[in-house]
């Protein structure tokens, strides 16, 4: 939300410190999804307020890549799916219904972009979660127990030149 | 009626200009996406425009460079180049609402009262800022900061923040204080005195020399001293008579004075003598300009509309262009009206409905124009009902349904409704007014009752949804892809038939936010005593 620290760049999004030092904030992503997920940060940050933010339990990222084909200053990198990284997926296994054998759920596993890459079923029942995972939200939002919650990987690369978040 | 002169079209093109930024974001909130942006960078049918200084910013810090940027950063400093900073005085809203505010303030204050005393060139202090601002930037912040600090942006950034998100930006008590300000100070000190967006073009027009600019002939000038019209007509409250190197700088060529001396004794007047070296007969070069943009602006156009169009073959079988989107409402008890639907599906509400089968009724026009055909179930096409229209559908007249299933007809006896109204869906109504959904009871070996909820998804947009009524506890409807379902599944009985009927509602939340409920009463057992009850989800 508005104050939360904890939120994600869309897809193809630079490393925090290349992204920021390109962002215009112009807001054009936001304006072209077609999901309404990419929202306009507010706050009184002057260095954040207008860049685009995504809060996958409001509504996740699609990884429809309409808004890092159009980003003016290629702060969005254009970027093919399998190499977005937005962000990293956990999985409660304490939570998760399928991992506690209440019941076969999949609500995950049916609704990944990238599934049995990002998200494969051990045994052929219990969802994981793997390095793939591009971090849409998407199973965040789905998930009918809250077990999965996704970490943003802004921060974990500053090196420059880096592409597409990957 | 008072003639169309240079300040009218000036008046017209800001407004237009400051409302198409309010359009904007409504139009790209209803996934039209041909024109997005705001005063920072933006895209109008594939050309882009950027603010010059915001690339600026990316360029001088890191020598981040991108082809879009720089034709969109190239394209006002051009017209700046040519034209000076028209920009200004032609497009940036902040400057319509701050030369309306000085209107204002120079009517209500009193003439005796000169405003807030400043010394006469703002440039020099605009530059002192603009170079301060920069260095600022260049030794803390790699984000481009300055750009929080353009007025333009702010305002079509509110309205971005308004219809994209439904979000009140404070941003406009930003704006109001700096009006306010102006109002008593009756001066536009952010445009004279601050704005660091407007330094590039400056500073590019100045490259110029045979720019267009305002040039005054004294023997032509009959005002008396102290009562000089242009210098009343000038916003920026600069003296159009004297205009000189560094006053010059800060002219717009809105063209306030030259419209105002035309009157008097058109002793102002705009010359550009670059434009009239490359255009020698500028009537001529104009009239011709002005035919070639017409056909490329409608060439254009037309292309786009004919892009947008769908030329694709609609669905056959569903054309039926008097019942199509229609709305019967009929003097009935059971049945207040029928939506008719244009996807091929029909939605009956009112009175004792919806009930079993509202969700995921088809129908089908038939050879005759009076009669339609519903099919209430698409899984069982063998059970429909017949509708005739006696004579044409219209209010006044009655229709008579005839069913050839055994499950409908006895709910419905073989009988004639009035048409009261036969109208138009309003529109809005029908995007999402057809869940297919359905509750089956089903008894297997053993007698083992069990009751399937099922709810067609094919395209991904619903969210969620709860479940209430008889035998159901703590269902969680799971999706599948391509339909949402129960799970665990609910055994309703086991050893002894349940009472009939019982009634389930669901409440579908789609992920726009809109909701939509439907009730099923479910009075039927589908028999499949012929196999083993097998429970797919263990």
């Amino acid at each position: 939300m508005a104050g939360s620290n904890n939120f994600l760049r869309p897809p193809g999004a630079r490393s925090e410190e290349e992204f920021l030092a390109r962002c215009l904030q112009c807001g054009q992503c936001a304006q072209v999804c077609i999901f309404d997920c990419i929202k306009m940060r507010r706050g009184f940050n002057f260095f954040m307020a207008g860049t685009p933010q995504i809060d996958p339990k409001e509504a996740p990222c699609y990884l429809c890549m309409r808004c890092s084909a159009i980003c003016p200053s290629d702060a969005l990198h254009d970027v093919d799916i399998y190499d977005v990284r937005m962000g990293f997926a956990e999985l409660d296994r304490k939570k998760c219904l399928t991992w506690k054998e209440e019941l076969l759920c999949r609500s995950c596993y049916e609704r990944c972009p990238i599934k049995w890459k990002a998200m494969i079923l051990e045994r052929g029942e219990y969802p994981v979660i793997t390095d793939e995972c591009a971090g849409c939200g998407l199973c965040e939002h789905v998930c009918p127990v809250g077990a999965i919650v996704v970490t943003p990987t802004r921060f974990q690369n500053k090196k420059k030149g880096s592409k597409g978040g990957a | 009626m008072k003639k169309a002169n240079l300040k009218t079209y000036r008046r017209a093109f800001q407004i237009f200009v400051a409302l198409a930024f309010i359009i904007i974001p409504l139009l790209n909130r209803s996934r039209y996406s041909m024109v997005y942006g705001n005063f920072l960078s933006f895209h109008a049918f594939g050309i882009p425009f950027a603010d010059p200084l915001a690339v600026l910013q990316l360029t001088i810090k890191n020598w981040y460079f991108t082809l879009d940027n720089f034709i969109g950063a190239l394209l006002p400093l051009l017209l700046a180049l040519i034209l000076g900073t028209v920009f200004c005085s032609w497009v940036c809203p902040y400057g319509l609402l701050s030369e309306l505010t000085q209107k204002i303030s120079r009517k209500v204050l009193p003439k005796s009262y000169k405003g807030l005393p400043l010394f006469k060139n703002g440039f020099p202090l605009k530059l002192v800022i603009f170079v301060f601002g920069f260095i600022v930037f260049f030794m803390f912040s790699t984000t481009p900061i300055l750009n929080q600090l353009s007025t333009a942006a702010w305002y079509t950034r509110f309205f971005q923040y308004y219809f994209g998100q439904d979000f009140i930006s404070l941003c406009w008590l930003f704006l109001l204080g700096l009006l306010v300000i102006e109002f008593f100070a009756k001066k536009r000190l952010w445009c004279r005195y601050v704005c660091p967006q407007s330094i590039l073009i400056i500073l590019t027009k100045l490259i110029n020399r045979k720019r267009m600019q305002v040039v005054f002939a004294e023997e032509k000038c009959i005002c008396k001293p102290g009562y000089e019209r242009c210098d009343m007509a000038c916003t920026l409250s600069l003296k159009p008579k004297t205009l000189t190197n560094t006053l010059e700088t800060e002219c717009s060529n809105c063209g306030d004075c030259v419209v105002a001396c035309k009157k008097m004794g058109k002793a102002l007047s705009f010359e550009s003598p670059l434009t009239e070296a490359l255009l020698p007969d500028l009537r001529i070069a104009r009239k011709y300009a002005c035919r070639l943009l017409a056909v490329a602006v409608v060439g254009y156009l037309s292309f786009i509309i004919y892009q947008q169009l769908d030329f694709t073959p609609k669905a056959p079988g569903i054309s039926h262009k008097l019942l199509t989107d229609k709305r019967i409402v009929l003097s009935s008890d059971t049945i207040d009206n029928l939506d008719i639907l244009k996807n091929g599906s029909v939605v009956a509400r009112g009175g004792q409905w919806p009930v079993n089968g509202s969700a995921g009724w088809q129908w089908q026009p038939q050879e005759e124009l009076t009669i339609f055909k519903i099919i209430p179930n698409s899984r069982d096409p063998e059970s429909y009902s017949l509708v005739y229209g006696n004579g044409e559908f219209a209010a006044g007249s009655s229709i008579r349904f005839e069913h050839n299933g055994t499950a409908l007809s006895e709910e419905f006896p073989d009988d004639q409704y009035l048409i009261t109204e036969f109208s138009n869906i309003p529109k809005g109504v029908v995007e999402h007014a057809t869940v297919d959904g359905r509750v089956v009871l089903y008894e297997y070996a053993n007698q083992i009752y069990v009751l399937n909820l099922e709810v067609k998804d094919p395209v991904g947009i619903i969210k969620k949804i709860e479940t209430q009524g008889d035998h159901i506890g703590m269902e969680t409807m799971l999706t599948n892809v391509k339909k949402w379902i129960n799970s665990p599944q609910i055994t309703v009985s086991e050893g002894a038939a349940p009472t009939l009927p019982f009634s389930t509602h669901m409440k579908v939340i789609f992920h726009d936010g809109h909701t939509e409920e439907m009730h099923f009463v479910t009075d039927a057992i589908v028999d499949r005593t012929s196999e083993e009850f097998d429970d797919p989800w263990f």
